[in-house]
């Protein structure tokens, strides 16, 4: 009688199929070529996340920024204060980001290379093996973010593993850490050739030959300090393959790099495109530094949360003729229509004049220290390397760059001199001072020599040159300065070598038994 | 009187009496001779006795008239008759009498007169009165009874609501709580109907979270936290229709809330019982003359512990302290201390003093074949808030019908809600406490006071500057057909249509207090709408009967069908001319246009879900005495995935009334005493749509070629293996009743174990894609005692004292989050957050540990300067914060309250009427938020609490235990004074005024402002009501209410 009831209720009465609206089933995407470039656009979006905790964490453990507590903020349970004093631990969420960022990249592109090889016949063959070839050029890229955190992590290369399965790292570290560079290098190497040869809109912001030459150069730079032998030639060679295909040029202004619109820049090889307009919350530097009066200097939507500053250090080693010290804001303020900014937290309401050294302008007499642990409003000079648009939404409009051939300029410099043992030839000063003679106006005056030009001359060159550009943790460790590093506010003198490397995370630690967690740690 | 013919006899009482007689001298044989014995003056009993085996009867009626017919003529006869009540002699006004077996039926009038007209005298008639034992009568000759009823002080003959059908309270074998209309909760209703039993239930634990904003939900808890990700809230049958909304619902309509709580009762739910199953029924026209009803309150709300912080003199103290300290730190602080010159209490700024009032009119009634209810229900609720309130409009019909001599009826339930709304601005709260208190709030000429250049935008302004309309309207049409095919056996067909919809519009002014800070943004708007739809069908079939005398069988069976649909649609833009449109132009903005719109601005959305059931369930009794119960329920959701749908919920119960056994059945002390036992398996779908399919969805735009393009990604780690959470609970409880029922106790154990369960677990990546997995892994127990205690105290005629004591203790542990492929020992909750302890978590769910645990420092002192000491995790040595590690830290607390109570108290003295409802929570902690953000020196210029001039913290905030505070707590809720008054009109039956106060006084050792806080969820005890960010700190104050109602029946 029931079923009597039901059948003229109900057509079929124990149908549970669950329909899908907002989304689309895997089984039915992946039909034609546009949605197939649809489905690579995570593997480059996923990309924009470097901004994030990684350039944070590489950032703020360095000599040339940092976020201080402020007042009642910025203190955040000691994150930032850790990073400085590298003081940190396997539990802090830094550590998770940049695992998740490189092994992000990771599984997008095997993700993306197993979808692929199932909609093989539907694809153009020239485009299907340019699209592998990115994507494992992609892969390399998280690979190399890796390696130069972690050292030794698992190496995966497969989307369908059987359930349960658990990747390992390598029980020795150093073992390890070698065949995360020979797996890297290899994708690098074996895909290099099948990449797009052109600069121009096709390429912009995507992996073409000499995006790959440069992080092939990144990584055969730091093949000596990650796997002891060196690797010079090959950083050379990668380095010559950008710089004589005559596609790239120093631009004469060094900010039109970082400009709203760099689309054009001559010089960028390699940039994470951002949309102030098209995204949220992506790249939040201006945030991050800038004092909230600012907001009325620039005239943005959303005001500015006062954290991120210069180190003073940093700051003061620039001749103070140098221009590109301009990325970084100092002095008072005022607001676009010529009226003098305020300071609206613990300092107000004294005048907004931003300082690089952490002391109390308005009360001479202070005897409070003033450092990382507390500082004052109007302390530090701030971030503006990357020109402030109007920005809208909460994302900056400007594109991010990864490489660029001056980055190139100086490693291929760099590489020279190390083959020598350190010691400068007129090839190697050229290349740097090609670099540094368009941030002076008297630029002859302020040239290297064979002699001037030192490694340590160098290491600082590249600090003035790629200042927060995610690039000086790597170059302080490959010139073994980043452990007991001499830089204020703390001292670091009785850290030890292990902290050359991040602790794996924590929660990936507890996730995964096969995990072997980096001596020291 | 020997030998005589009957006509003789007749005619002799005739002449000793006032009685005539009218008889057809063809029909009945007058001439038979009898012998009378007239030893009585009770002419019926003589006459009783003349045709006692005769083929005629006879019928008395007014003025003492007789009529002598045949009796196969008599099929009409009247019964007419006074009902009483047996203790105190009065009339029973309201009494159903029940034809049994019929709808036919009649209801006694002011002097408990009635009078019925019957079809067959063998009928038996049911005289049924609340809170009186029911009278079963059979009518046979006589054509008067008088019935005395007997008051039921604590009723076991009681209807107590289960799954698809009913029971009385002595055969029920699981634990199911049930609460009646008369003895709910009184005072303003405010938040949900479930108030109405807040404090009544052992083992539900109901808390208002969010004090008295109207606008918010409460949270309810059966017997502890048995799911970690799952829903959480237990199941709310709405008149048969399972997954009901509350808000569809008046409280004034509700009849009787029953609460079934253990597994084996709830398990025929199935998927949805594992947090036990609220039923409620709605009320319905009674037999009798139409009865019209309102009732009425007026209510007041204020704060009951207002945030203490400095005031614009305190303030300007500290100020002249700090500037003459000897400490830089305190004279830097003085200078950025600004004293505008003004005078500010912000939270009286902020607050709005206004009444709400709540009306309800009702009329109802019923006929032997129609029964209605309709009601329109009227909520005007003004929150704390400035321009915050909510109203409300419900209205509701009820109506039954039964054709086809009463083998079909029909009934309709509708009920409509609409509902206007304005949240209230929780963050100006939050402003009010850190606002400068010298900040005055407008300029002499009346604009807002605004200090444009250092961003102090004013509280006040941002009410006034934001429009938050949201209107909502919800239905719930219910219709069945119930088919008597025999006297046992029936037929039913229910269908149920819920539905919710609504429209919100938001408008920020173009020049707001923040608009002017920021000069980007000139007007934003948005409008969203959604759409809610469930739908309902079910089957049942139900055999009951009772074989011989003492088997009772009682047999339902079923098919339940269930489809959810939910849709939705937003749109904002931004940059307007002008502020005339608000959100109702939407086009006029200008950043759509431009281009410069978001992501987010325009969205649509739709997801749908399935449930499907078989049922059945058997209950078998002998003799009141034995009893037990099987069922199964198997449920299939379509959110699961493809081998893993359907569910299968077993539950047998068995119970032992050893009352009725001969050698305790008369006991003169055990009246009742009850054993039973009970075991159920219950299910959890409460997750989202779609886990387990490999889907993709929009996210991570490229640019590709120049041109921006739309990424599609894998929505998730897919997890095709995704099934139930399973809970399997054992009961075991006793009921005892003593002294004739006026001490009656329930004591039930239980042991529940959830297993499967469902979690979004964090994975390793790789292999994964992402780094979470929705998945069921690990496994929960709760284990406690529940006891419920009601005792009448006194019963006397004008002094009545019924007393409900209960009190639960629950004990529960997270055993494992672990499997073979899921490995998770702990996992860290609660980011504190901005400012100062943002990736600082509070909250540790831990494998071995209960759910709840606080995880931070210990604290043990203070530096020579102030500064923080905690102790290292040996507790031997004191290391300041940069030396503490994070293995230092260790449990500093746990915010699961372990024990409740409720103790409610009815007094009836005369026409006066008073009712006190106690209730409590113990074994808990509060991490009490506010002081550890807010009672800091260093915090200033942000204005601080009062307990901060004296601590003697002037650092960095540091969550540690020095902020963990016992949160046990006692409340004297819901106070009522009531008084009948004692009309003598017509027209009027009953009228009653009120006076009743809420949150009346709380007992406390907790230095907030109410420890009564969110009790679900992983991180129980957190002293802020809602964590929407890093800058963000939501709350809403705790409040008093203070309601004059009245209640008049025609």
């Amino acid at each position: 009688m029931l079923c009597t009831m039901n059948f003229f209720i109900l057509i079929s009465c124990t149908n549970l199929d669950e329909t899908v609206y907002s989304e689309v089933l895997k089984d039915n995407f992946y039909q034609n070529e546009t949605e197939i470039i649809s489905a690579l656009a995570p593997a480059y979006a996923g990309l924009r996340q470097i901004t994030g905790n990684m350039w944070e964490a590489l950032s703020y453990c360095t000599d040339e920024a940092l976020i201080p507590t402020r007042g009642k903020d910025w203190y955040d349970g000691g994150v930032y204060l850790r990073m400085h004093e590298h003081n940190w631990q396997a539990e802090l969420g830094y550590f998770s980001g940049i695992w998740g960022y490189g092994f992000g990249r990771v599984n997008n592109a095997n993700q993306l290379l197993f979808q692929l090889g199932q909609v093989e016949d539907k694809m153009d063959p020239t485009l299907y093996s340019k699209f592998v070839a990115e994507l494992k050029i992609i892969r390399a890229f998280g690979y190399y973010n890796l390696l130069d955190n972690f050292g030794n992590v698992p190496i995966v290369e497969k989307f369908d593993v059987p359930q349960g399965f658990l990747p390992s790292n390598n029980q020795d570290f150093a073992t390890g850490r070698n065949e995360v560079f020979n797996f890297t290098e290899k994708d690098l190497v074996e895909n290099i050739d099948f990449l797009s040869g052109e600069k121009n809109q096709s390429t912009y912001g995507r992996f073409n030959k000499y995006a790959a030459f440069a992080l092939m150069a990144k990584l055969y730079i730091n093949a000596e300090e990650w796997t002891g032998t060196p690797r010079w030639d090959e950083c050379i060679a990668a380095c010559d393959s950008i710089i004589q295909s005559g596609k790239y040029q120093l631009e004469t202004d060094y900010f039109a790099n970082f400009l709203g619109k760099n689309e054009n820049s001559t010089e960028n090889i390699f940039v994470i495109p951002f949309s102030e307009t098209r995204m949220d919350w992506a790249l939040i530097w201006y945030w991050t530094s800038l004092h909230p009066s600012l907001v009325k200097k620039y005239n943005t939507t959303y005001g500015p949360w006062n954290g991120m500053c210069a180190l003073p250090s940093h700051y003061n080693s620039f001749d103070s003729q140098d221009k590109r010290r301009n990325g970084w804001l100092t002095g008072l303020q005022y607001s676009s229509t010529g009226e003098v900014l305020k300071c609206v937290f613990e300092s107000q309401p004294n005048p907004l004049n931003l300082t690089a050294d952490f002391i109390n302008i308005y009360n001479p007499s202070d005897p409070a220290v003033y450092d990382h642990t507390n500082a004052l409003e109007y302390h530090g000079a701030r971030f503006v390397k990357y020109e402030i648009t109007r920005y809208p939404s909460w994302c900056m409009e400007n594109d991010v760059v990864i490489y660029r051939l001056a980055d190139i300029l100086l490693l291929k410099a760099e590489a020279l001199m190390r083959k020598s043992g350190g010691v400068a030839n007129q090839e190697a000063v050229d290349l740097v001072n090609q670099v540094r003679s368009r941030a002076f106006d008297d630029a002859v005056s302020q040239e290297y020599n064979t002699s001037t030009l030192t490694l340590d001359a160098l290491l600082q060159e590249r600090g003035w040159e790629l200042y927060f550009e995610c690039v000086r943790r790597n170059d302080l460790v490959r010139y073994g300065k980043f452990v007991r590093g001499t830089w204020e506010f703390f001292d670091r003198s009785s850290e030890q070598d292990f902290r050359n490397v991040f602790p794996l995370p924590q929660d990936q630690i507890n996730s995964n038994p096969n995990l072997v967690q980096n001596p020291g740690y | 009187m020997e030998d005589i013919s009957v006509k003789e006899v007749l005619d002799e009482i005739e002449k000793i009496s006032d009685y005539r007689f009218f008889y057809n001298n063809n029909l009945i044989d007058l001439n038979r001779t009898v012998t009378v014995v007239a030893d009585s003056n009770n002419v019926h009993e003589i006459l009783n006795d003349l045709f006692a085996n005769s083929e005629v009867t006879y019928r008395t009626l007014e003025n003492n008239l007789i009529v002598i017919t045949p009796k196969s003529i008599l099929q009409q006869k009247k019964v007419t008759g006074t009902v009483t009540n047996a203790g105190t002699g009065e009339p029973l006004q309201g009494v159903n009498i029940l034809v049994e077996g019929s709808l036919k039926g009649v209801i006694s009038d002011a002097n408990g007169k009635y009078s019925i007209d019957l079809e067959n005298q063998n009928a038996m008639l049911v005289f049924s009165y609340v809170g009186f034992l029911t009278e079963k009568v059979t009518v046979s000759d006589r054509s008067i009874i008088d019935v005395k009823l007997s008051e039921d002080i604590l009723s076991l003959g009681e209807v107590v609501v289960v799954g698809y059908g009913t029971q009385k309270r002595k055969e029920l074998t699981s634990a199911v709580s049930s609460v009646r209309k008369d003895d709910f909760n009184k005072g303003p209703i405010a938040n949900s109907p479930l108030q109405l039993i807040q404090g009544r239930v052992p083992g539900l634990g109901i808390s208002r979270a969010n004090g008295g904003d109207p606008n918010a939900e409460i949270q309810m808890q059966i017997r502890g936290v048995s799911t970690v990700r799952g829903n959480l809230s237990p199941l709310v049958v709405i008149d048969g229709v399972p997954g009901g909304n509350l808000n569809t619902v008046a409280a004034e309509d509700i009849e009787s809330i029953d609460v079934l709580r253990d597994g084996s009762a709830s398990a025929i739910y199935g998927t949805r019982g594992s947090n036990g199953v609220v039923i409620v029924t709605t009320r319905r026209g009674k037999i009798g003359a139409p009865a019209v009803e309102y009732s009425g309150y007026l209510y007041y709300e204020k704060y009951n512990n207002k945030v203490e912080v400095l005031n614009a003199e305190e303030w300007r103290n500290l100020k002249t302290e700090f500037a003459n300290s000897s400490n830089s730190i305190l004279r830097n602080k003085a200078e950025s201390m600004i004293d505008y010159g003004g005078n500010t209490d912000w939270f009286k700024a902020i607050s709005q003093n206004k009444l709400s009032q709540v009306h309800n009119l009702s009329i109802s009634g019923a006929n032997q074949k129609t029964n209605y209810y309709a009601a329109l229900n009227f909520r005007d609720n003004k929150g704390l808030i400035k321009r915050s309130f909510n109203n409300i409009m419900n209205y509701r019909l009820t109506l039954s019908h039964s054709i086809l001599d009463d083998k079909l009826v029909i009934d309709f339930n509708i009920s409509n809600t609409f509902r206007k709304s304005r949240p209230s601005n929780y963050g100006a709260y939050t402003s009010a406490m850190l606002a400068n208190p010298t900040f005055p709030i407008y300029n002499p000429d009346g604009t807002f006071h605004e200090e444009v250049d250092i961003g102090g935008s004013n509280l006040v302004a941002s009410i006034y500057e934001y429009e938050n309309d949201q209107q909502r309207s919800e239905n719930l049409i219910i219709t069945k057909a119930t088919l008597n095919a025999t006297k046992a056996l029936k037929v039913s067909i229910l269908g149920g249509f819920q539905r919710y919809n609504d429209i919100v519009g938001t408008y920020s002014y173009r020049y707001t207090s923040l608009g002017t800070v920021m000069p980007g943004r000139t007007g934003s708007a948005g409008r969203t709408t959604q759409q809610s739809i469930d739908r309902t069908l079910e089957t049942t079939i139900t055999y009951d009967k009772l074989i011989g005398d003492s088997h009772r069988m009682n047999i339902v069976g079923g098919y339940s069908y269930q489809d959810f649909e939910y849709e939705g649609f937003g749109a904002s833009n931004r940059d307007f001319i002008s502020d005339a449109f608000t959100y109702n132009n939407l086009n006029a903005g200008k950043a759509l246009a431009d281009g410069t719109y978001l992501a987010n601005d325009v969205w649509s959305t739709k997801r749908s879900s399935k449930l499907i059931a078989f049922f059945a369930r058997a209950i078998y009794s002998y003799k009141d005495k034995y009893m037990f119960t099987a069922g199964l329920r198997r449920e299939g959701s379509s959110k699961f995935g493809n081998d893993n749908k359907w569910g299968f919920f077993p539950a047998v119960t068995g119970g032992w009334r050893i009352s009725e056994e001969s050698f305790l059945s008369n006991n003169p002390v055990i009246s009742d005493l009850k054993f039973r036992v009970g075991y159920g398996i219950t299910g959890n779908q409460g997750v989202e749509e779609y886990i387990s399919l490999e889907r993709l969805s929009g996210g991570g735009i490229m640019l590709y070629e120049g041109k921006w393009i739309d990424g599609y990604r894998p929505s998730s780690n897919p997890n095709p293996n995704l099934r139930w959470e399973k809970k399997s609970e054992t009961n075991i409880g006793v009921d005892l009743g003593m002294f004739d029922n006026r001490l009656i106790l329930n004591l039930d154990l239980y042991d529940r174990r959830t297993t499967d369960l469902l979690y979004q677990y964090t994975v390793p990546v790789p292999p994964n894609l992402y780094n979470t997995i929705w998945t069921n892994v690990g496994e929960i127990s709760n284990k406690g005692i529940e006891v419920d205690i009601h005792l009448v105290p006194f019963h006397k005629n004008n002094f009545k004292w019924n007393s409900d004591f209960n009190i639960s203790y629950n004990r529960n542990k997270l055993i494992s989050l672990s499997n073979d492929f899921y490995k998770t020992k702990f996992q860290d909750l609660e980011d504190l957050g901005a400012p100062g302890l943002g990736n600082v978590n509070a909250y540790r769910l831990e494998e071995g540990q209960p759910i709840g645990n606080m995880y931070g420092y210990g604290f043990a002192g203070f530096t020579a300067d102030g500064g923080w000491l905690f102790w290292d995790s040996n507790n031997e040595n004191k290391v300041t914060a940069s030396e503490a590690q994070y293995s230092d830290k260790r449990v500093i607390g746990n915010g699961l309250p372990k024990y409740w109570i409720g103790f409610t108290n009815n007094f009836i003295f005369r026409n006066f009427d008073a009712t006190v409802v106690i209730r409590g929570a113990f074994g808990f902690d509060i991490l009490n938020v506010k002081r550890l953000f807010y009672e800091n020196r260093k915090l200033i210029p942000s204005n601080i609490l009062k307990s901060g001039l004296s601590s003697p913290v002037i650092d960095d905030p540091q969550f540690s235990d020095y902020y963990v505070e016992k949160g046990d707590y006692l409340k004297l809720d819901y106070v009522t004074v009531g008084y009948t008054i004692p009309l003598k009109i017509k027209y009027i039956s009953n009228a009653r005024i009120y006076f009743a106060t809420n949150n009346l006084l709380i007992l406390t050792g907790y230095k907030g402002q109410d420890p009564e806080l969110e009790i679900n969820g992983l991180t129980p005890g957190f002293d802020r009501k809602e964590n929407s960010g890093r800058d963000n700190l939501i709350d809403y104050p705790s409040t008093r209410t203070f309601s004059l109602g009245c209640s008049i029946k025609f």
